[in-house]
């Protein structure tokens, strides 16, 4: 049994002769049932096949090739550009789009929870830091504009007090309540496009002390409004004028805040469209 | 140069390589298997050209596409042999009845197989030796091939056939013992040994 596991027939029969065989080693093939003649026979194919196969070439068809390394790179190479979201051999938790449908979802919940609070926030704190920075961007400070803070607010007070009228005349109503009061207290039309058009006739004056101190005299003064309309066309500076009515509403919304407010705030697009529809309604 | 580089790689390497990609390296390991693979299928599948290239096709397409298929703690001679002894059998299920058929057909043509001279012939002896060989049991034959053809070691074919070594030597034992009576009546032995 040793020797059937130490040795081997085939072995045997390519590399030797019966004849150079050891003692152990015939008896080995004495064991197989092998005779000395058959021994040799068996080599003599043995070595005879080996013989053949040697001979042979292997050589595989070369479509065979031609097919492999084509499906070798059409395998290898989209694999690298291709990203799947959806990988076969993974589980649903791992696979990318699972993952990107969960990273949405946070997202989303955030947002929700934080996004409209902070946007809020955030759209406050900005409306109240543009507020003055636009004042002073719109109103640069000029002489005039100097002159004009430096009136008291007792000051104002008693002018605007002295005309109740004039209370209507700055600022759009907000809503309908305010707008009905306005109303009432406006003057006729006749008598707005009078105050309208002495306002320009007083902004023409390059003084900004005569233009304050003689506005209630115009304000006041009987003026033709066709007249006043010529020569103010052709006189009236543009930026005069707005600066003029800027001095109005300051003044105006201050009173209207109070003194303890620190920001006044108005709007020259609606002054200008207000201003637009009275002109063209005249 | 080339066949330096040929020579710097283990089998082993080369499919890591193939794994991951690289072209060359899967190339190399082509040139080196096909041409045997090709050989062992055409011998163990009834020397069928066709067949032997399909199923040398299909062996490197599953390199291909399932690398991973590859046990790493096994050398890949013995894998890709013992994954084409499996396609064999895989064969032969699929053709037992047209395999005993063609068996029949191969041991009539075989039996009346005459001998063609005195002379040696060593060509007719290669066509004797395949006829011969498809009357063999397929066991017998593959362990025989894999051991004469492929130079494979006693241990190696026990790996790829899955089986104990004692059975391998039984079977190439027994293999020889058919095939030298099979094709005594080739009498090469004076013109073997004027050839040598």
């Amino acid at each position: 049994m040793k020797n059937q596991d130490k040795y081997s027939l085939d072995d045997l029969l390519l590399s030797r002769s019966y004849a150079d065989l050891t003692t152990e080693e015939r008896q080995f093939v004495a064991r197989c049932e092998t005779s000395p003649a058959s021994y040799e026979q068996q080599r003599k194919s043995a070595l005879l096949m080996q013989e053949v196969f040697s001979n042979e070439k292997d050589e595989a068809p070369k479509r065979i090739k031609k097919d492999v390394m084509a499906a070798f790179d059409t395998h290898h190479r989209p694999a690298k550009k291709t990203v799947l979201l959806w990988k076969s051999d993974r589980n649903w938790y791992n696979q990318p789009l699972f993952r990107i449908g969960l990273a949405a979802a946070l997202l989303g919940v955030l947002w929700l929870v934080n996004g409209p609070e902070t946007s809020d926030v955030k759209k406050e704190l900005l409306t109240e830091n543009a507020k003055p920075k636009e004042n002073e961007q719109k109103s640069p400070p000029t002489q005039d504009d100097s002159v004009q803070t430096q009136i008291s607010s007792n000051q104002v007070d008693r002018e605007i007090s002295a005309d109740p009228q004039q209370t209507a005349f700055p600022e759009k109503p907000k809503n309908t309540m305010q707008y009905a009061e306005a109303k009432a207290a406006m003057p006729p039309e006749n008598e707005i496009m009078e105050l309208e058009v002495a306002e320009m006739a007083e902004s023409d004056d390059a003084s900004a002390d005569a233009g304050f101190s003689s506005f209630d005299s115009a304000v006041h003064a009987p003026v033709y409004a066709d007249e006043v309309q010529m020569s103010a066309r052709s006189q009236a500076n543009d930026e005069q004028l707005e600066q003029a009515e800027k001095s109005i509403y300051f003044l105006l919304e201050k009173r209207k805040i109070g003194s303890n407010t620190p920001v006044v705030s108005f709007k020259l697009s609606d002054r200008a469209d207000w201003k637009k529809d009275h002109y063209t309604a005249y | 140069m080339g066949a330096e580089i040929n020579q710097m790689y283990s089998d082993e390497q080369l499919m890591a390589q193939s794994a991951i990609g690289d072209r060359k390296c899967f190339e190399m390991l082509y040139d080196r298997y096909s041409g045997k693979i090709y050989q062992y299928f055409l011998r163990m599948l009834w020397r069928d050209h066709e067949l032997a290239e399909d199923q040398t096709q299909e062996i490197f397409l599953k390199i291909v596409h399932k690398p991973q298929h590859f046990d790493q703690n096994r050398p890949f001679k013995t894998w890709i042999y013992s994954v084409a002894n499996n396609m064999c059998k895989n064969q032969y299920r699929h053709r037992e009845v047209a395999n005993k058929a063609r068996q029949d057909m191969t041991v009539t043509s075989v039996e009346s197989a005459s001998p063609i001279s005195t002379d040696f012939d060593k060509k007719n002896f290669k066509t004797a030796l395949d006829e011969a060989l498809q009357n063999i049991d397929i066991h017998k034959r593959n362990a025989f091939i894999l051991r004469f053809k492929h130079e494979l070691s006693i241990k190696e074919i026990a790996d790829i056939t899955e089986t104990a070594e004692g059975t391998v030597k039984s079977r190439i034992f027994y293999t020889l013992k058919e095939l030298a009576k099979m094709l005594s009546e080739y009498n090469p032995h004076e013109n073997h040994e004027k050839s040598r």
